[in-house]
């Protein structure tokens, strides 16, 4: 904002911008569903369902899918991809077999954690036998093997794919896996929430341009704030 | 002017009547509302009833600024799409290359798309492509049709009859763009950064040196209180009068609470009795006329205690009133006082009580009064049938409606973050519609984030 352009734009007080705000017609329900969403889909069971019991909010989702879900969330973040593996096949047989990306995945993230414990031998003979064979069909699932094979070597410190070994790396494969798993019961990816958020943040930058207004300016402290003064 | 456009019984339906001879015989007819402010998308379409002569139709739009003896797309503020070249046309008379011609029996479609301020033509139905862009959408714009030889007759489907131009899929497209583009928007801005992370109180109060000493007072009275707490050693007393000395200077709207403030003071007084408590009052009542005019002077020579007390009961309750503001904050640490000095205090302030609520009409202030002056009747409270006034704990409740009194006036949330940002999303959405952005006017919260 320049004080240029701002000299002409409208300023809207915080009193009429309260009105406005005071004149939405808000359903209830839709504050809960939000809600509802989001505990499903980062699958907070137990709250999902206290939270269903307390609203009185009906969901289609099966709250016992969720846990299973939740255990294989868990299963990756531990690094047992073996598991993982296993309840994916029990939950959804045939994820696996026809997402080669996904299944690439999983398969990446064990060769990550036969490397991290320090298993080289094991390491070289899984990517060999199990993952060098889909590279063929998948030229970039080769390279990214490729990347994870640099890691046996460097040192784990001075490595350019030292990321590999992060937390988050376990944290991406969960997340893809979750992902997966949701749209393979007809669910949203992705809750609704943070796209409100993008929402707030969008209109509030579209309304920049046009007029001073009060703004939120914080999503942790989501106060209405009064536009400046004009200087 | 003449017209030489008859519109029909249907209202939609136009002809043109005039010699047709010249351009200056052109004429253009506009709806009788412009396309309504919070539209994402607009479209209509016209059947072309008869060519007439030379098909000299124009269909477009148009802002209202300019005359009606041209065709829409001759003038500035004007666009138009026309039937016998095809060509298409803003603010001058040649136009440029842009479709086929249009005929007898051809359904023409025209549309503007706010999102992208652009206009587009559809024929019998084809998309025909976006033929104007950077349209200036800040002013009314009107469906407009212009003709200018005879027999020309068009016939204007505003929406009342199914259009030729699958328009709901373009609209849904529209719509899609207007999605994908917001959930390309960052959130950054919104999350505080790490550095300035701060519990909401400190946050808010972090705009002065003002409201910094609001925090450390708002902090200090919470302090205050907690030492209340019956696990503090029996010295630590609610300092009740601080507290409302704190109250005083940055929360002056909590003592606007008559009831509340009320409530506060006797519980001063009770602390102070509390503080007393050990000592004989009447022993400790000076005997010099400092305590104060009011006092008779004659009751110190009553020996029996329990009737001293009642006495300084009397010297209290008969204190004439003494009207003056009341500035909290000014009684000394009670734990340094000496007996005589405590009980002077004791019995000013209990003089200040009555002086202003003795008189009050609200019957259950006058009854808190009498019991709380009812501790002075008894020469150990402490052993007093009514000794649960100075028990430490009777303090929380009283503290927690402090508590409550200074959120309220913090301007605390009256929602839920949730229903806040929602409100302020829908709002937001609205006032951007209102004012022409056609993202805005295609999505919606209710349908398009719940």
């Amino acid at each position: 904002m320049t004080s240029a352009s701002s000299s002409s734009k409208q300023t809207i007080s915080l009193e009429e911008w309260e009105c406005k705000m005071a004149e939405v017609p808000i359903a209830k329900s839709d504050l809960n569903q939000l809600i509802m969403n989001y505990l499903i889909i980062e699958g907070y069971k137990d709250a999902a369902e206290k939270f269903s019991e307390e609203s009185g909010l009906q969901t289609q989702v099966d709250l016992g899918s969720i846990e299973e879900r939740m255990q294989i969330r868990y299963a990756v973040q531990s690094g047992d991809i073996r598991l993982a593996i296993e309840r994916v096949n029990d939950l959804n047989p045939d994820l696996l077999e026809t997402d080669a990306r996904l299944y690439f995945r999983l398969q990446q993230q064990h060769l990550i954690e036969l490397i991290r414990q320090g298993r080289a031998t094991e390491a070289l003979e899984f990517a060999q036998e199990e993952l060098a064979p889909h590279g063929a069909e998948h030229p970039e699932l080769l390279r990214e093997l490729e990347r994870t094979m640099a890691l046996l070597a460097f040192d784990r410190q001075d490595s350019p794919v030292a990321e590999l070994l992060e937390f988050g790396q376990r944290q991406r494969t969960a997340n893809e896996l979750n992902a997966a798993l949701l749209a393979a019961h007809s669910q949203p990816r992705e809750p609704k929430l943070p796209a409100l958020l993008q929402l707030l943040a969008w209109t509030q930058a579209q309304l920049d341009d046009k007029a001073r207004y009060p703004r939120i300016n914080s999503i942790v402290n989501p106060v209405l704030e009064e536009p400046a003064d004009k200087t | 002017m003449t017209s030489f456009l008859a519109v029909g019984a249907d209202r939609v339906s136009v002809r043109y009547t005039g010699p047709g001879k010249g351009d200056s015989d052109a004429r253009m007819i506009r709806s009788d509302h412009p396309i309504p402010a919070r539209c994402g998308v607009y479209y209509y379409e016209v059947f072309i009833r008869s060519r007439g002569q030379c098909g000299y139709i124009g269909i477009g739009l148009s802002h209202n600024t300019n005359g009606a003896t041209r065709l829409p797309g001759w003038d500035p503020g004007s666009w138009g799409y026309h039937g016998d070249d095809g060509n298409c046309f803003s603010g001058n008379g040649s136009g440029r290359a842009y479709g086929p011609g249009f005929t007898t029996d051809d359904t023409v479609g025209c549309g503007i798309d706010f999102k992208e301020r652009s206009i587009f033509f559809t024929r019998n139905g084809l998309f025909l492509g976006h033929a104007f862009k950077s349209v200036d959408t800040s002013k009314p714009i009107f469906p407009a049709v212009g003709m200018r030889t005879a027999g020309e007759h068009i016939v204007a489907n505003f929406g009342q009859r199914p259009f030729r131009f699958d328009i709901e899929c373009y609209v849904s497209e529209a719509h899609q763009d207007a999605l994908a583009e917001i959930h390309k928007t960052s959130i950054g801005d919104l999350i505080p950064k790490p550095s300035d992370q701060t519990t909401p109180l400190e946050a808010k109060n972090a705009a002065g040196p003002r409201a910094d000493n609001r925090a450390g007072h708002s902090q200090a009275a919470a302090r205050g209180w907690t030492a209340a707490k019956p696990s503090a050693s029996t010295s630590a007393r609610a300092d009740i009068d601080s507290a409302l000395g704190m109250l005083q200077e940055s929360y002056p709207q909590v003592l606007k609470d008559e009831s509340l403030v009320f409530q506060l003071r006797c519980r001063q007084f009770i602390e102070l009795v509390r503080a007393a408590n050990g000592y004989h009052i009447a022993d400790c009542i000076p005997s010099d006329d400092s305590l104060s005019s009011a006092s008779s002077g004659s009751m110190m020579d009553v020996d029996d205690t329990q009737a001293a007390s009642l006495m300084s009961l009397a010297a209290i309750t008969n204190a004439p009133a003494a009207p003056s503001k009341t500035v909290y904050g000014q009684i000394p640490n009670l734990r340094k006082l000496e007996p005589a000095r405590l009980v002077r205090i004791l019995l000013d302030y209990g003089r200040q009580l009555q002086a202003d609520y003795g008189a009050s009409p609200n019957p259950i202030v006058r009854e808190g009064l009498v019991h709380t002056f009812s501790l002075l009747a008894y020469a150990d409270p402490a052993a007093s049938p009514i000794s649960a006034l100075l028990d430490p704990e009777a303090c929380k409740p009283l503290a927690r409606l402090v508590e409550c009194a200074i959120v309220a006036t913090e301007k605390a949330p009256r929602m839920s973050a949730l229903e806040c940002i929602y409100r302020q999303c829908a709002a937001l959405l609205a006032e951007l519609s209102s004012r022409r952005n056609g993202a805005a006017a295609l999505v919606s919260v209710d349908t398009d984030f719940v």
